[in-house]
């Protein structure tokens, strides 16, 4: 009985003083799991948020190009500003990082890859491969006058 | 061996647990995951090909039909992996009750509709242009 009145009593403290509630992020040294765990979190809403936002694009384009006109706004000028183009380079980053450190997770699913150091060598290099997946994308674009 | 369940009795008897929903969203956060890699890859492709010939890319992605389907199929699927991933986020993060479905739920209308518009649009551009 004793330990159930302590246990309400710890939870009526939590309720009520409001004292911070998991995820306890702030708190951690940064770690290369943790940092890579966040970075996943992180990119994987920013693709959330532009995939519907460039499905819209893409249908007011569709729409333009079939005669019917969205937004007032010349759509085919916002394509070719610089803010776009360093729009895309950051989602290129993005989907890549998601895509390799998706593979990585799906992997640890399976159970492979769990160790310590198994899981780090393979975050460096999630890490690695997709800043040169972005780099190569960027040269091909720069080579194509984009 | 493969009879062992790691269930206890009362687990049995209850079934799914307290959201009646078992494993179902991470089942398919895991189905949808799996089924988008290859496809990006393939997307990757593409967008590699539209680096170096737009229009070829763009008529392939847009006017072949079997790119438009895995295009279409491409969207929908990654808006749907989104969407069970944003709630994980929300639920995590939005600690407020009413902020948080309102959230949620505002996030299912916005990408129901924009998926529905997604597949109509492209579909009758391809119907009009073939």
């Amino acid at each position: 009985m004793h330990i159930i009145g302590t246990t309400n009593f710890v939870w009526r403290e939590m309720k009520y003083k409001k004292r911070p509630i998991s995820p306890h992020l702030t708190i951690y040294k940064p770690q290369i799991s943790s940092v890579l765990s966040i970075m996943h979190r992180g990119t994987g809403l920013f693709l959330f948020i532009s995939t519907l936002a460039l499905s819209w694009l893409m249908i007011a384009l569709v729409m333009k190009s079939a005669g019917i006109a969205l937004t007032g706004y010349n759509i085919y000028y916002f394509l070719d500003t610089r803010i776009f183009k360093f729009f895309l380079l950051g989602l290129s980053f993005c989907l890549y990082y998601h895509l390799l450190n998706g593979i990585r997770h799906l992997f640890w699913d399976a159970g492979m890859g769990l160790e310590i150091k198994s899981m780090n060598m393979s975050g460096v290099f999630v890490v690695a491969l997709s800043f040169f997946c972005t780099g190569v994308t960027l040269a091909l674009a720069i080579i194509n006058r984009f | 061996m493969n009879n062992i369940t790691y269930k206890s009795d009362l687990g049995k008897a209850k079934g799914l647990g307290g959201s009646k929903s078992g494993i179902s969203h991470w089942k398919w956060q895991r189905i949808s995951a799996a089924s988008l890699v290859p496809l990006f890859i393939w997307f990757i492709y593409m967008i590699v090909s539209f680096l170096v010939d737009p229009e070829y890319a763009l008529n392939k992605l847009l006017y072949a039909p079997f790119e438009l389907l895995f295009f279409v199929i491409l969207i929908n699927l990654s808006i749907y992996h989104g969407v069970l991933g944003f709630k994980v986020i929300c639920e995590d993060y939005i600690h407020n009750e009413f902020a948080k479905i309102i959230t949620i739920v505002s996030c299912y209308f916005i990408s129901f509709i924009t998926m529905c518009t997604v597949t109509f649009v492209l579909m009758m551009n391809f119907i009009i242009n073939i």
